[in-house]
């Protein structure tokens, strides 16, 4: 953006150019470590990319605290990059932090590395509907769309993605790792108006309940609702939709 | 290194197109093109995972299944001889020489008998002589017949100064790749179209074509558009906002 009236702007590139120096990312964390208990994951892993999936999960499970975390270095500071919380058949990875783009992928394989043979990876994500493509938007229905490995067992609890979309980020990170190892992984992506959590915008995480091995799971399917209001975990108070 | 999702055969004496992420991503545009034209059922898929590129995933737009594309796929066609990569994201920066060393190390260790890159070049960065005539050029690491009308791509001031290959700004990995080939003697040679961003489509279809005279890919003489086309540019303005 302009800074003064007048100002002549370099031209801007919509590729990636890999020797453009500015666009090198300082400060990214090549390497993360977890100080959870090391019992591997033998069920289900559920990560959470963003603030609305995050909070959702947390709303599944009742005073469970976080018994890990997940640090990584950044300028010779150790930063909280996620929190973990393990359930009798079930793990869940929460990361609110903004991540670089050199971070995606080390990162998606530290929280692999929490999981044994068997495990079923859930991945939840969040996007601004004005990114999601569709030859016809219908309005009224909230926007919940997966991508899944050929591993996971097939199901139609949710619309598949359609083309031309795309999504890059931690959970997409995740995904490409599952599926080039065989891993069975199910990316759940809810498209909202609003990044702030009540009970439109977390509504589409439901469908994830339609998931056999989320059905199996020690996991409670909420009342959005009234979860967030006994937790009050909205904000501000003037929102309309509780 | 690059790690394949299964085991992609012997590809020994096989061609490799690969893209450039360059001006307009008219590279990746062309490989969608030629992908979009070559029949299906002669075709098998790889995802492929390299920690250079920024992870992507989408539905695949050439299988009707539920298959994902992952940000690196590689496309066999054993009738043909070809290996198709197609680069779905980008290159990190400063991530371009650790690529270019992983890509050809498998190129080298699988094999192949030539790689081919496709990209573009800044269309202001075009000399005078460059200004009429074709848009479209070529290099090549080691001597190669070409058609006729090919034209070699022609030094600048700047690359007779520092007495070497000629550079293609905003090309990507490009010139770094082919200069990679010519000092470890692998056939490569690089197509190029001069193109400026805005819907580079055209650039992608005219690339696609260029290629195919020197690497028969497809028979058609007016190749299909791509269906991962669709809505480059976004959904159309709602009229609502005109009520």
């Amino acid at each position: 953006m302009a800074s003064f009236f007048g100002e002549v702007l370099p031209p801007r590139s919509r590729i990636l150019d890999d020797e453009d120096l500015d666009a090198m990312e300082e400060g990214f964390c090549e390497e993360f470590k977890v100080t959870s208990p090391p019992e591997l994951e033998k069920n289900l892993l559920i990560v959470c990319e963003g603030s609305l999936p995050g909070v959702y999960t947390q709303l599944c499970f009742n005073n469970i605290q976080a018994c890990g975390e997940i640090l990584g270095k950044s300028s010779d500071k150790e930063v909280s990059f996620g929190k973990i919380f393990r359930g009798s058949n079930w793990t869940v990875v929460t990361c609110e932090h903004d991540l670089k783009q050199q971070e995606f992928l080390n990162l998606g394989n530290t929280i692999l590395g929490l999981m044994d043979k068997g495990c079923q990876i859930i991945c939840l994500t969040a996007r601004h509907i004005s990114e999601f493509r569709v030859e016809e938007m219908i309005e009224d229905e909230s926007v919940v769309r997966c991508l899944s490995s050929k591993s996971f067992p097939a199901t139609d609890a949710v619309k598949r993605l359609e083309i031309p979309n795309l999504l890059t980020g931690l959970s997409a990170a995740i995904l490409s790792i599952a599926i080039v190892k065989g891993l069975p992984c199910f990316l759940l992506v809810n498209y909202v108006d609003l990044f702030t959590p009540d009970s439109m915008t977390l509504q589409g995480y439901q469908s994830i309940f339609k998931l056999k091995c989320l059905q199996e799971s020690s996991l409670e399917k909420p009342n959005v609702s009234e979860a967030l209001k006994s937790r009050q975990l909205f904000r501000p108070s003037n929102n309309l939709y509780i | 290194m690059l790690v394949f999702e299964d085991e992609i055969g012997d590809v020994a004496g096989f061609t490799v197109i690969l893209p450039a992420v360059s001006v307009g991503n008219a590279g990746q545009l062309c490989v969608d093109v030629l992908l979009e034209n070559i029949q299906k059922e002669k075709m098998k898929t790889f995802q492929v995972l390299h920690p250079s590129l920024v992870p992507v995933v989408a539905p695949d737009t050439l299988l009707e299944n539920t298959s994902v594309s992952t940000a690196l796929q590689a496309y066999v066609i054993e009738d043909s001889k070809l290996v198709i990569f197609q680069i779905r994201s980008g290159i990190l920066p400063g991530q371009g020489s650790a690529f270019i060393a992983d890509f050809l190390k498998w190129f080298k260790e699988s094999g192949c008998a030539e790689l081919v890159v496709v990209g573009s070049m800044h269309a202001h960065e075009r000399i005078d002589k460059q200004i009429t005539g074709t848009d479209l050029r070529y290099l090549t690491s080691l001597e190669r017949k070409v058609p006729d009308d090919f034209v070699k791509l022609e030094h600048r001031e700047q690359d007779l100064e520092t007495g070497g290959e000629p550079n293609i700004p905003g090309g990507g990995i490009s010139s770094r790749i082919l200069r990679q080939c010519h000092q470890q003697n692998l056939a490569a040679t690089v197509l190029i179209k001069f193109c400026s961003e805005g819907d580079n489509s055209t650039d992608g279809m005219v690339l696609a074509q260029y290629l195919n005279l020197l690497v028969p890919v497809f028979n058609k003489s007016r190749p299909k558009i791509p269906k991962s086309w669709q809505h480059l540019f976004g959904h159309s303005a709602p009229v609502q906002m005109f009520w």
